[in-house]
């Protein structure tokens, strides 16, 4: 057995640790919240079980797919990237083409490229799951779904779904989830039959 | 053995007022043999540390069951109140029960399991992606200090099996081999030095027994999606854990290292014994990979070297032998196997068949059941896999299964005759 002092600095690292790391998520998710600039990612929810945390609803962004200027290539795989957010016309962030570098001016996004053919790339977002009460999920989901069914040709495929989001220094969160434009929590105060 | 041991402890004070040990003597004999007396009540150990598990694991699910209804300072308090108390039973067991092995690997344990629950539950309050990666080697890298200050074989274990999990869950361009070797060095250390100090005690027996598997297989993950090398390194891995030295045990379970690593060895050579898995499996490694490759032949070449002459040196020259898989399979590693990979699966038929056949006589010679049963089931297994790795119709397969099993048990009762004659 190592000695006393040594223990008692080993102990003093570890419990500094446990202390630090979730302490620095912590701060720079407040801090996200309190600090960042808002936006509007549209979603289309799925219903997974995450074995570690419980029931969340994991969210897909139409953001995520960003198209690629003519002969912008040279992405790969796994490749770490930084995405400026536009905001378009319906008032919806959209993800320019994504940087090696962050941009100088501007909200960006880091994400992962997740893949890349000729003209689109596929990103992995920092934010792809809402985290919500373990009854109230399926329900959520299924009200989703119910209300969300493929449009019909020529109709507006627009999801009545959609993520605020508030990104400060290239960190992201989700605020809230929104479906047929009110709050999920909002949604979940309601008992679950009716929702 | 423990009554024996008692027996001692309960000496030294007399034994020290008469002049016949000093203090030092006396204290370096309490050293030695208390773990011993703390190992042998297993089930005084078993049954707290289930209920510390139990304990965290209804913490963790209370928590997250249905919070929403708190606003998110109470949810992190609750989130954070089991480690707090597991720290305050960390630093009370460090300066007050520092002897009591249950204090030890319970308070650890718990810890590193409040630590493993607040972080989710910190990502589940501010949504965080899934990074299942990062998440195993954040808990894995703060359980290792608090493992190796307590002295904890289950905090150490569930740290072991945090890095394998990480190495399997990082992404393709997960983490070197060299870098979860240097993870696990802690680790190493703490069970080297547990082996050095009660290497029969039962906490050591379990750890070795969980670290090896836990190692290999977060070097297996670290490794480049290439099936021969993965097959190389079980054979090396086991010749290792065979070739270290270590103080014979009274049975295979008590001696964890060799249980795993003969295993290790026979199964890789019984992989190999199919030529086809020297027919299709290719070398390809990208430019990238290259150097962990190579790196981890040359260096797992060069460890069973040494310890292959320092083995044959100490007397026991038939032990290197178990090391010729793992070697066969680092010749031929980056070669074009195909025009000779019948004349592999032979060779290594023939190592198995011979070591099978090897152990049984040693067995008899002995009077050991046991061996002579291991060497008796290498033969019956290779005998086995050639019916699968042939064109027989399912009936004649299935005549021959059973014709083996019948030789099995005969030849098995007739080997316990004769050792125990």
């Amino acid at each position: 057995m190592i000695g006393i002092r040594a223990a008692a600095a080993l102990l003093a690292l570890a419990v500094a640790l446990q202390w630090a790391v979730p302490g620095h998520l912590i701060r720079r998710g407040q801090q996200t919240l309190e600090q960042g600039t808002a936006y509007r990612f549209r979603t289309a929810p799925v219903d997974p079980v995450d074995p570690f945390r419980g029931r969340y609803v994991a969210l897909d962004f139409e953001a995520a797919r960003v198209p690629l200027p003519r002969g912008q290539g040279g992405y790969r795989r796994g490749q770490r990237v930084y995405a400026p957010i536009r905001v378009d016309d319906d008032g919806d962030a959209v993800l320019g083409a994504p940087l090696r570098q962050p941009p100088e001016s501007g909200d960006w996004l880091e994400a992962t490229v997740l893949w890349v053919n000729a003209d689109e790339l596929r990103l992995r977002l920092p934010f792809d799951r809402y985290y919500l009460d373990e009854h109230h999920a399926p329900e959520v989901e299924r009200r989703y779904r119910d209300t969300n069914r493929m449009p019909a040709d020529g109709e507006d495929p627009r999801r009545p779904a959609w993520a605020q989001v508030r990104v400060r220094n290239g960190y992201a969160l989700i605020e809230m989830l929104y479906i047929d434009g009110r709050p999920v929590s909002e949604l979940m105060r309601e008992p679950a039959a009716s929702l | 053995m423990k009554v024996h041991v008692r027996w001692l402890l309960e000496e030294l004070p007399e034994l020290q007022r008469d002049g016949v040990l000093d203090a030092d003597a006396a204290q370096r004999l309490r050293e030695r043999y208390r773990p011993l007396l703390q190992a042998a009540g297993a089930g005084r150990l078993l049954f707290p540390l289930l209920g510390t598990v139990l304990i965290a694991l209804g913490i963790v699910l209370l928590v997250a069951h249905n919070w929403d209804r708190f606003d998110r300072t109470l949810r992190l308090t609750l989130a954070f109140t089991p480690l707090l108390a597991g720290q305050l039973a960390c630093a009370w067991t460090l300066w007050r029960a520092r002897t009591s092995a249950l204090w030890r690997e319970a308070s650890a344990a718990f810890t590193v399991l409040a630590f493993a629950a607040a972080l989710a539950l910190v990502g589940q309050i501010y949504h965080f992606p899934g990074d299942l990666d990062r998440y195993l080697l954040t808990c894995a890298l703060v359980a290792l200090p608090l493992a190796c200050a307590l002295d904890a074989v289950l905090a150490a274990a569930l740290c072991a099996a945090a890095l394998a999990g990480w190495s399997w869950a990082a992404p393709d361009t997960g983490p070197s081999g060299f870098v979860v070797a240097g993870l696990f060095v802690p680790l190493l250390a703490l069970a080297w030095h547990r082996q050095r100090r009660a290497p029969s005690s039962l906490s050591t027996v379990a750890l070795l027994g969980l670290l090896a598997p836990a190692f290999f297989f977060a070097i297996l993950g670290s490794l480049p999606n290439v099936p021969r090398l993965g097959l190389w390194w079980l054979a090396e891995f086991g010749a290792i854990l065979l070739l270290l030295p270590a103080p014979a045990a009274a049975a295979p379970w008590r001696d964890p290292l060799r249980s795993w690593g003969g295993g290790a060895v026979v199964v890789a050579a019984l992989i190999g014994s199919f030529p086809d898995i020297w027919r299709g499996w290719s070398w390809y490694l990208r430019p990238d990979q290259l150097p962990l490759g190579w790196g981890l032949l040359v260096l797992g070449l060069a460890l069973l070297a040494v310890l292959a002459w320092r083995t044959w040196r100490s007397g026991a020259s038939t032990a290197p032998l178990w090391a010729l898989p793992a070697l066969l399979m680092a010749l031929v590693a980056a070669t074009d196997s195909r025009p000779f990979a019948v004349a592999l699966a032979l060779l290594l038929s023939a190592w198995v068949l011979l070591t099978g056949i090897a152990l049984i006589r040693s067995g008899l010679r002995d009077h050991d059941a046991g061996r002579a049963s291991r060497g008796l089931a290498m033969v019956a297994l290779l005998v086995m896999l050639r019916f699968v790795d042939n064109e027989w119709s399912f009936t004649l397969r299935g005549i021959a299964f059973v014709l083996t099993g019948v030789v099995f048990v005969a030849t098995h009762l007739w080997l316990r005759r004769q050792v125990h004659a």
